[in-house]
């Protein structure tokens, strides 16, 4: 049996802080699309930039400090260093505008927005219960393309090769969607499992199509679709200990 | 090439400094009997040794064109952060009992770095007139040192959380080096620009949290099933 401290269950007040980050971020979203749709500015996609990196920061405060006081290895943890790694990608890349350095380069900050999704896949895996065989040789088979990719990811970094990083993007997109689609069908994991393979669609359609129009509403819909992770990871985190009797 | 990495090597004052402080470890490594204490001097010791590899691999990776530039920012972080926690995976399969001691053997890994980078850089500074120049010298160190031993640490933590689930361990350990690899470059970046107060302060803030994580949970606990058997 594993201990967790008391105020694991006292999420009330966090739950409510990302409902209203989750509101808030839909709402932005609704104004501010269609009103900047025409203007086809690159700036404005910042804008959502800016907004997307508050509402990361705020989840990954609120899911990390949880999971990592109360030392768990599930979905919590890994979707939590997920929301961090984001944030921190996206942290860098702001710095380096603030700092007046122009990132026209593969940099850091990519390497760091690629590797959340590491952590995703690890989320995914950490709610799969792994029965059969076939389950842990998948779960294998994940680990292994996973260190394959970073080991890409990080020459492409180093390198300055787009054509490896583009790659790389496009096998982890395949793997996020495969390990999504694998729990998407049981039925306590049904909202994470599609949050996460929209997240991966996502992304592979921002590889796929790379115009502004597609940027730009990947960039207003990612706010809430990261506030609704954080949401996601903290009440099945909740459930988990509600489950057990006597508590 | 490996006469001229060789070369390159013994032109520059990194091996002595890396000997003169690894020798005299590794005799107090091979005299001390308790096992975690080994463990940890193995490990500062390998931070100090790291030094030197980084050190060809950092030179021939800026050789390429316009990567010069890109030295300090992406490449040295990714290369620096890789071989300090490259043998925390041995410790994982020989010393799970003790977790704390994963978290502890990844930050000596990170401090020893630290202690040869400073020294190096220390080296390449004229002489101090007074004691004053002493103040940003030694705010540098402590905050480079915390730095490293911070990030190498952030990979320890995601060892240590993942002893019992080892499906887990690759895409979580990939995933932290990226994120220690993040931290690093940021450090490296806002030191020499006007926002170098935080890049101070980040590695004070990080090992902070790092000391409340590290604190044993509350007194009154309850019980709760494993999340994933």
């Amino acid at each position: 049996m594993r201990k967790t401290s008391a105020w694991l269950q006292a999420s009330p007040n966090d739950e409510r802080i990302l409902w209203f980050l989750l509101a808030f971020s839909i709402g932005f979203t609704f104004i501010f699309f269609p009103a900047n749709y025409p203007i086809q500015r690159e700036s404005l996609t910042s804008i959502f930039d800016i907004v997307f990196l508050a509402v990361c920061f705020s989840a990954t405060g609120l899911t990390l400090f949880r999971a990592a006081k109360n030392r768990r290895t599930d979905a919590l943890l890994c979707g939590s260093l997920g929301l961090a790694s984001i944030s921190l990608g996206n942290l860098y890349l702001l710095l380096m505008t603030l700092v007046g350095r122009e990132v026209v380069t593969l940099s850091v900050g990519h390497y760091a927005q690629m590797c959340c999704y590491l952590f995703f896949i690890a989320a995914l895996q950490a709610e799969k219960s792994l029965v059969s065989r076939f389950d842990k040789i998948f779960a294998t088979a994940i680990s292994m393309t996973a260190l394959v990719f970073t080991f890409f990811v990080a020459w492409a970094v180093m390198l300055d090769d787009q054509v490896i990083m583009s790659w790389s993007n496009a096998l982890l997109d395949v793997m996020g969607i495969t390990a999504s689609l694998s729990l998407a069908f049981e039925k306590k994991r049904l909202p994470f499992a599609w949050a996460m393979a929209v997240l991966f669609f996502l992304d592979g359609i921002d590889f796929i199509l790379p115009f502004y129009v597609v940027r730009l509403l990947i960039a207003s819909v990612s706010p809430p679709i990261y506030a609704g992770l954080g949401l996601i990871f903290l009440t099945s985190a909740r459930r988990h200990v509600q489950k057990e009797p006597g508590i | 090439m490996i006469a001229e990495i060789w070369f390159d090597l013994f032109n520059s004052q990194v091996p002595g400094l890396v000997f003169s402080v690894l020798v005299p470890l590794l005799f107090l490594i091979f005299l001390v009997r308790d096992r975690e204490a080994k463990a940890i001097l193995g490990y500062f010791a390998w931070g100090i040794f790291s030094v030197i590899l980084a050190y060809i691999l950092n030179n021939r990776l800026r050789l390429a064109p316009n990567q010069a530039v890109r030295l300090s920012q992406d490449i040295a972080p990714i290369v620096e952060e890789t071989l300090k926690a490259l043998p925390l995976l041995f410790l994982a399969r020989h010393l799970a009992s003790s977790r704390n001691l994963i978290l502890t053997s990844a930050m000596a890994s990170g401090i020893g770095f630290s202690i040869q980078e400073t020294l190096f850089y220390l080296n390449q500074l004229p002489q101090l007139t007074s004691l004053t120049d002493l103040v940003p010298i030694l705010l540098r160190t402590v905050t480079t040192c915390l730095m490293h031993g911070m990030a190498t640490a952030i990979i320890g933590y995601g060892l240590m959380m993942t002893i019992e689930n080892r499906l887990l361990r690759i895409p979580m350990l990939s995933g932290l080096l990226a994120v220690a690899v993040t931290i690093h470059s940021i450090y490296n970046v806002l030191i020499n620009t006007r926002l170098a107060i935080f890049a101070l302060l980040m590695p004070a803030i990080l090992y902070l949290i790092g000391l409340l994580l590290t604190q044993e949970p509350d007194k009154e606990e309850i019980t709760c099933p494993p999340v994933n058997p």
